[in-house]
């Protein structure tokens, strides 16, 4: 191979490091207005009136809409539409639009919000998942708060449990985190010649958007063309809508270009968070230490509207018990309404959350079993042809096993983690910790999951005309080292055509890891087609060979293609030859309701990790050091690329460990900000070692596999293990900040033991913390203390430890 | 000269922004990327704004508008500043460097080679404000530490690279 393997570098790169990338904030159209949307002033209420009439009167204001202004479906919603485009009689969330505003000047748009008036009726707030889940707890939709129940059975965990030689039984939190992409949401829209409403946007998908715009303003799609401006990150947090359909609106009753961009507090007030979870998790294991039965209850805070909160905890039940091979599982996971902001879809869509949980039994019950953490995964992991919980059986290969292998290897684990002195200077000590996973590429569940693409050769240059949108993560170069490859011709020669949904072909979303499998195989196929059509072109003989080339065999497609590039420009006469296809991935199916059997997905990409911590016992810090990550990818068809991936995706994985967390209190944000809410900077991270490992993929073009998202995965699970490691103390509650530590190494302290002597989990019920209400006692800020119901595990062993 | 770097001159200016009808304007003078420049400017106008709205270098990007994220960083008489917390009207008189300046005459500054050979590039929003924290830096002390390096960026938020092939651009550029 030429092209694909080798660390190209972005072909969007030029344009970002000289500032010519055309983000949506960039664009400044003749004539434009700005827009602002008016937010809900409560967390939950009825909307009695809304008065606009002063806001109209201002100067220099051009419209001022409300639900009644929006001729199509005021509901949109990535997978369930069920959030109000304006709300008309109820608000259910602080991000909830009530009004928008079209003006000359962003300032006066914003002083127009001001003048209108707005009654409401406040309802009772439920803001704890859990609470939400009582029969009378207030009611956010109709149908009641719970927006869907996964289950899966498998086995007998009764009987299992019962037969296990050592039960561990813990209860877990994760917090509600951010996406925090740099550039906050922003677009603009207007209306053509032709009638056409363009809207021009940082997005995930042109296509979905344009179905969602098309629904709510009441037009036939067509009508609606979405263009993708640069996007400056994603993380799935573009796949909701957020400006599109009001700008659409003002745009059509305006007639004018209208441009909005959501100030940062705005972005993080309105937009889909990741999804915070109550996890309770029950793990038996036997005297050889094999998983007998896995049990998980999970409660994930879905807050005000469904999104994709379905299928992110429809994601959660399935990779709830990690790549183990385990015979008896139950699980039951909730997506549950409340007044909190809306979860939605984040890298890696639920699997953090259950990894965190999943990844921390591994440990406790290796610890309780005095075995190796490496050792004891090692003989778990799934290997070769594996049954699935859900029941499907796949052939997994040695996946798991080399990247456990390979991380070991890496961070020379078997020597540091028996390191006999950890102390690393007054107070502080040193810790080692694990973590595998893994999570699937695509969007399964029987989810459409095609990804259609065009090549056109034409004078000069190859067009590569396809919707995959690159958010950052360089699907765009991916692609053109494809094309390049499978035509015998150089990156130059490839032009990557913007997404437009009048000008490219369907790739589905830039999610589930998806975009390098699905549209690299598209590309692909494109690609043979194209040089099928112009094998064609020469066997009808329409296309002269020039003079001067004698026998018939030594001239094939790639004379023809090559003669294409050769010429200049507009070539009079000259046509172009296309090549296209649409890639269909293998089929999965959704989740059975009652037994959870079901295809979950067609591939996987998986992953280990290792961190080393540095814990000052005086103050809780926790110091991360250095983190080696090794991740299959099947292929790395740019290992720059995927490096990238991996280091983003560790620190990201960092900062949902230590640091990050959206604080609500009763539906409002406390953290509205990226001053409140801290992601990882350059003072932070630590080292990243990464390994690429390439087990190829069955069906991932050249045998790739996705990344984006598995890279982010086993970060926090590995990063707490290592804090036991240094000081014994499990923190079952993300983010693991110093008061928390200092609060369990109290507590260890309190109860007369030695943390340093201590190898295994204490013995306490658990019951309680999982009906605890109070989450959030202090008033307010992001920092104050909080009371945690960490690290209280409940260990039963059975018969004698043999540690 | 101390180094300075972003979290330490956040200019904790909020202020009102009006109706443009209250508003007061200057003519101020100052040099734009080595070019002299004059302009009226609104008396609450912030210099992201002039650069953006005015005078068409969108360059600099605005994420956040309140001196976390260090996206909208331009160099202003040699020290990185973040534009969104400067008033545009204080300007006068000032030497202004942004990342349109870093590209000339088709030639790439080292440092935009080296962030594009590293692969510290993802998105693409944080690298204008990334590419003049570091150019400050350099300009100042051409041959820095990691720590050093670590610092100068302290105030510029990147959520897709993780930070660790920017410190290698930032190095292998000073190297050059
Ligand atoms: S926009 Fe100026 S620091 Fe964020
Ligand atoms: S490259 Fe996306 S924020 Fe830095």
């Amino acid at each position: 191979m030429k092209i694909v393997g080798k660390s190209i570098r972005r072909v969007d790169g030029l344009a970002k490091v000289t500032g010519q990338a055309r983000y949506p904030q960039d664009f400044y159209l003749e004539g434009m207005l700005y827009a602002k949307a008016l937010r809900s002033r409560y967390s939950h209420a009825l909307i009695k009136k809304i008065n606009v009439s002063r806001a109209r009167e201002l100067e220099g204001v051009r419209a001022v809409l409300t639900a009644q202004d929006v001729p199509g479906r005021n509901l949109f919603g990535h997978m369930i539409a069920d959030q109000p485009v304006l709300c008309q009689d109820k608000v259910r969330f602080r991000g909830d639009a009530v009004a928008v505003v079209a003006a000359e000047s962003e300032e006066i748009a914003q002083e127009a919000l001001s003048f209108i008036q707005v009654d409401y009726d406040p309802l009772p707030v439920v803001s704890d998942p859990r609470q939400a889940l009582k029969p009378d707890a207030p009611r956010v939709h109709e149908k009641g708060n719970i927006l869907t129940h996964y289950k899966i059975r498998k086995g007998d965990v009764e009987k299992a449990f019962q037969e296990a030689h050592l039960v561990i039984e813990s209860n877990y939190r994760t917090p509600c985190v951010e996406h925090a992409y740099l550039q906050p949401e922003s677009g603009i829209a207007y209306v053509e010649d032709t009638g056409d409403l363009v809207i021009i946007v940082a997005t995930q998908c042109v296509y979905i958007d344009r179905h969602q715009i098309a629904r709510s303003l009441g037009l036939p799609e067509e009508k609606v063309k979405v263009v993708l401006a640069e996007t400056g990150g994603a993380f799935g947090g573009r796949e909701d809508i957020s400006v599109q359909i009001l700008i659409g609106l003002l745009a059509l009753k305006t007639g004018r270009p209208v441009k909005m961009t959501y100030s940062r507090e705005e972005s993080i007030l309105s937009t889909a968070k990741r999804h915070p979870a109550y996890m309770r998790y029950k793990s038996g294991v036997d005297r050889e230490g094999r998983l007998l039965a896995w049990e998980a209850e999970i409660i994930a805070d879905t807050g005000a509207y469904a999104s994709s909160g379905a299928a992110v905890v429809q994601n959660m039940a399935m990779y709830a018990s990690g790549p183990y091979k385990v015979d008896n599982v139950k699980i039951d996971a909730y997506a549950v309404y409340t007044n909190n902001t809306f979860a939605g879809a984040m890298r890696a869509f639920g699997c953090p959350q259950v990894t965190f949980a999943s990844e921390m039994q591994m440990n406790k019950l290796a610890a309780a079993l005095g075995m190796d953490e490496y050792e004891f995964r090692r003989r778990n992991a799934m290997v070769g042809k594996s049954e699935f919980a859900t029941g499907y059986l796949a052939d997994v290969d040695n996946c798991q096993i080399v990247c456990l292998d390979e991380v070991v290897r890496l961070s020379n684990w078997k020597e540091k983690r028996y390191r006999q002195n950890k102390e690393a200077g007054k107070d502080r000590f040193y810790g080692i910790g694990i973590a595998a996973g893994f999570k699937n590429v695509g969007y399964g569940s029987g989810y459409v999951d095609s990804s259609s693409a065009e090549v056109e050769l034409m004078p000069g240059k190859v067009r590569l005309k396809i919707s995959a949108v690159d958010q950052g993560q360089g699907v765009e170069t991916i692609l053109c080292q494809i094309a390049a490859e499978e035509l015998a011709i150089s990156m130059e020669n490839v032009e990557y055509t913007n997404p437009d949904t009048s000008v490219t072909p369907n790739a589905g979303s830039s999610s589930a890891s998806r975009q390098t499998f699905n549209s690299g195989n598209a590309v692909r196929l494109a690609c043979l087609d194209l040089k099928k059509n112009l094998q064609q072109l020469l066997d009808s003989r329409k296309w002269k060979r020039p003079p001067g080339y004698p026998g018939h065999t030594s001239y094939n497609w790639s004379n023809i293609l090559q003669e294409f590039l050769s010429m200049e420009g507009e070539t009079e006469g000259m046509a172009s030859v296309i090549g296209r296809a649409t890639y269909v991935p293998p089929p999965t199916t959704p989740l059975d309701p009652e037994t959870g059997e079901g295809i979950p997905a067609y591939s996987f990409g998986f992953g280990a990790q290792v961190a080393e911590v540095v814990v000052d016992k005086r103050t809780g810090q926790v110091d991360l050091k250095k983190v080696y990550a090794a991740h299959d990818v099947g292929r790395a068809i740019n290992p720059l690329q995927v490096e990238g991936q991996i280091e983003g995706g560790v620190v990201m994985g960092q900062g949902y460990a230590l640091m990050e967390e959206i604080i609500l209190k009763e539906g409002e944000t406390l953290t509205p900000d990226l001053a409140t809410f801290d992601i990882p900077t350059s003072l932070d991270v630590c080292d990243i070692e990464s390994a690429i490992l390439e087990v190829p993929d069955r069906h991932g073009p050249y045998g790739a596999r996705g990344v984006g998202e598995m890279t982010t995965i086993s970060t926090a699970p590995a990063i707490a293990a290592a804090v036991h490691d240094a000081v014994g103390v499990w923190i079952d509650e993300l983010p693991v900040t110093a008061e928390k530590v200092v609060r369990a190494l109290k507590e260890k302290e309190f109860q007369g033991k030695d943390v340093r002597e201590e190898t295994l989990p204490e013995k306490t019920l658990q019951e309680k913390d999982f009906q605890d209400q109070a989450l959030r006692e202090d008033k307010g800020i992001a920092h104050a203390p909080r009371r945690t119901t960490s690290h209280e595990n409940w260990v039963i062993f059975k018969g004698d430890l043999n540690v | 000269m101390p180094r300075v770097t972003q979290r330490s001159i956040k200019f904790k200016m909020y202020f009102q922004r009006k109706g443009s009808k209250e508003a007061l304007f200057r003519e101020i003078s100052f040099r734009l990327n080595g070019e002299p420049v004059r302009v009226r400017v609104r008396s609450d106008q912030r210099l992201i704004d002039l650069l953006r709205d005015t005078l068409g270098l969108r360059g600099t990007k605005e994420g956040c508008g309140r001196g976390d994220c260090g996206s909208c960083t331009v160099i202003l008489n040699g020290l990185a500043v973040t534009s969104c917390l400067v008033l545009a009207a204080t300007v006068e008189g000032a030497e202004i460097l942004t990342v349109e300046s870093l590209f000339r005459n088709g030639r790439l500054d080292p440092l935009q080679e080296a962030f594009l050979e590293k692969g510290a590039v993802q998105c693409g929003y944080c690298t204008p404000g990334l590419l003049m924290s570091a150019k400050a830096l350099l300009l100042e002390n051409p041959h820095p530490s990691l720590e050093e390096i670590k610092i100068a960026v302290s105030g510029n938020l990147c959520r897709c690279t993780g930070y660790k092939k920017i410190f290698e651009a930032i190095q292998l550029a000073a190297e050059r």
